[in-house]
């Protein structure tokens, strides 16, 4: 058995390609979520695997069987969306049952199942009402809600979200996270936003420009990206990319100048890598000027630029810093990210090991 | 933003209002009250000699049997008017709404007929139904059916409400198709993913929520066909053959233009007036319950 399966899929609107070849494994029971920056394809993406839209070349398999040209209908996937296109004239009890209704189930399996869903996501007493009625987040509930009381083969949410505010965001996200564990549905999931990557996803499939940049655990993803896009999208604050040259020695050099007889590259430091003092052995040595200081809890952001000029930011305790001034920072060397100036493609190394 | 003048005093805004005031007097108002007055007075044909009479006009009216069935037979054209344009309105709305080639050709198209207005569109209709020399009438002949509408009451009223259905579809369609843009693309795709295809999406799905457009509608086409048929059906059947598509407004032109017989139409006229005034209501009503969603 093999989960949903994506071979080669692309997709061109007009003349413009928004995806460019796909390929997938989604094993059955497993969450992949996709990630990318805004207009990389995703919804599109989604859309192709429930039918909504056909791929202009490519297969999609779900469960071993080709659903490449199947109309929505048959191919028993459910879908969230973005705005949770609930069925305006239709109580929150109908709207979940409407699915089954198309598809005859006997009536007290219909009535069963839209109350087990409403209890597990809690929103059996709203039953009654109409969605205008009701809160966002009690609306996306009742739209997973939909989605669950379907008993699908594959879930696809589309940034669902997105539409709410922060705190509900992550109580929301715990709660996905549970019930798709629970039901074990295999589930494509796509966002923007990293947290929700990397806290939902068994594996995390990064979109850039309708390629895939890489696909991979989170922290595999977190700690190896396979290019400077990946490595823009996945970590907040984002990795501070830096020109600089790997010397003959094989060590890093940020300052500027000839490369020399080294390799022109581009260094990735990740705020949160950044310690203080001068390195001992052969870390990075960082002289680094703050000019603001952003509190985000249990650590400061500290935003500023290098001896170099390039801007730079560092995660840290918060202490009493010197605004303005130069301070000594480095990075350990098995913490930095190298990558190719040209294609931005990971260079190495190899590591850091598992933090 | 509202912009708003403030004049001093009264005479300023009192002399910009006259030229409004007095088209309003001299074009409603006053043919109003002369109508609601003659209907109250019994004339003689020669309009010489007046007498009060009453609610008498309007006694007559109601126990008139030739009134009565010329309300039956109104309700029947109106609702068939009304039934037709609708029907075929939003059947072509849903295919101008799919994404099919050429569709802004086809919109445009269907958008035409209500240039025409209902006396010329009468005349086209007289034209394509006459029986001796009329494209659809040889066509019919073709396939069996003996077609006169001047001759069989039946085809008479078909020919009436299809030629006035006609001009009104283009009205109903353009309502009807940006009621179904209206609907957000996600809540039709969430259907789609639901399992719901064709006839069964559209009565479940989009139905319900052009349900707000459709009774707008439903109050502008009767108001259409009870009022302003007139122009078409005077133009193919003058009512006729016989009564059969004397419909109320044709009835009230009949009896005082051609018969002369003035309280009774007048009568008649301040009860169309009233009806008038009512369905205007109701079209306001969804007008605002429209615009208040
Ligand atoms: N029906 C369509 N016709 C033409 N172009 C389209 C269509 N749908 C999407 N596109 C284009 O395809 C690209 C990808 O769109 P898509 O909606 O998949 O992006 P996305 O990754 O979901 O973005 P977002 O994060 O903003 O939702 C965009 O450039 C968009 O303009
Ligand atoms: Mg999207």
């Amino acid at each position: 058995m093999a989960g949903l399966v994506l071979d080669q899929v692309r997709k061109s609107f007009g003349r413009t390609e928004v995806l460019r070849g796909i390929d997938l494994d989604v094993a059955p029971g497993e969450m992949v979520v996709v990630v990318g920056a805004s207009g990389c394809g995703k919804s599109t993406l989604l859309r192709l695997v429930a039918g909504l839209e056909q791929p202009s070349s490519g297969r999609i398999m779900l469960d071993g069987e080709d659903i490449t040209a199947r109309d929505p209908a048959a191919r028993d996937i459910a879908m969230v969306f973005q705005h949770y296109a609930l069925y305006p004239h239709m109580s929150v009890f109908d709207n979940m049952a409407y699915g089954l209704k198309v598809r005859r189930l006997p009536r007290a399996e219909i009535a069963a199942r839209v109350e087990e869903a409403a209890q597990m996501l809690h929103i059996s007493p709203l039953l009654g009402r109409k969605p205008r009625e009701l809160s966002g987040g009690q609306r996306q509930r009742v739209a997973i809600g939909r989605a669950v009381v379907r008993k699908p083969r594959l879930f696809l949410f589309d940034e669902p979200l997105s539409s709410l505010d922060a705190r509900l965001r992550t109580s929301m996200r715990a709660e996905i996270k549970r019930l798709q564990r629970r039901l074990g549905v295999t589930s494509l999931y796509v966002t923007h936003d990293q947290h929700e990557a990397m806290s939902l996803g068994d594996r995390i499939l990064v979109l850039n420009e309708g390629r895939p940049a890489q696909l991979g655990p989170p922290m595999e993803i977190y700690a190896r990206p396979a290019d400077t896009a990946v490595a823009e999208l996945i970590g907040d604050p984002p990795m501070n990319l830096l020109p600089g040259w790997l010397d003959a020695n094989g060590r890093v050099r940020l300052e500027t100048g000839d490369a020399g007889n080294g390799r022109s590259v581009l260094v990735g430091i990740r705020p949160e890598d950044v310690a203080g003092g001068r390195p001992d052995g052969d870390g990075l040595a960082l002289g680094f000027t703050p000019d603001t200081v952003e509190p985000m809890g249990a650590e400061v952001l500290l935003v500023g630029r290098l001896e170099t000029g390039a801007a730079f930011s560092v995660r840290t305790l918060p202490a009493s810093f010197a605004l303005g001034s130069r301070l000594d920072f480095h990075c350990p060397a098995q913490r930095l990210h190298l990558f190719d100036p040209g294609s931005g493609q990971r260079i190495g190394p190899a590591g850091p090991a598992a933090r | 933003m509202e912009r708003r003048t403030i004049f001093p005093g009264w005479a300023t805004p009192a002399l910009l209002l006259v030229p409004q005031m007095a088209l309003t007097v001299l074009l409603f108002l006053w043919p109003t009250a002369v109508a609601v007055r003659a209907s109250v007075m019994r004339a003689d044909p020669f309009g010489l000699s007046e007498t009060f009479a009453g609610l008498d006009n309007f006694t007559a009216l109601f126990t008139d049997p030739l009134y009565l069935a010329a309300i039956g037979r109104t309700l029947v054209f109106c609702g068939a008017v009304t039934g037709l344009a609708l029907g075929l309105a939003v059947l072509l709305a849903v295919f101008a709404d799919a994404d099919i080639r050429g569709r802004g050709a086809y919109r445009a198209a269907l958008v035409w007929p209500y240039a025409v207005a209902p006396a010329a569109a009468g005349v086209i209709w007289a034209l394509l139904l006459h029986p001796q020399i009329g494209g659809v009438a040889g066509l019919l002949k073709h396939l069996g059916i003996a077609w006169n509408y001047k001759l069989n009451d039946t085809q008479a009223m078909i020919a009436v409400v299809g030629a006035s259905a006609w001009r009104q579809v283009s009205y109903n369609f353009i309502f009807v198709l940006a009621g179904l843009q209206s609907i957000p693309r996600t809540i039709i795709d969430a259907a789609r993913m639901d399992g719901a295809r064709g006839w069964r999406r559209f009565r479940t799905i989009l139905l319900p929520m052009l349900a707000p457009t459709l009774a707008f509608l439903v109050v502008v086409n009767l108001v259409y066909s009870a009022f302003e048929t007139f122009g078409t059906i005077e133009a193919l059947t003058q009512g006729g053959p016989g009564r059969a598509t004397q419909t109320l407004m044709v009835k009230v032109y009949r009896d005082g233009v051609v018969n002369l017989d003035l309280g009774a139409s007048a009568a008649q006229s301040v009860v169309l007036m009233a009806l008038v005034m009512g369905l205007t209501a109701l079209q306001f009503h969804f007008l605002r319950r429209r615009g208040g969603r």
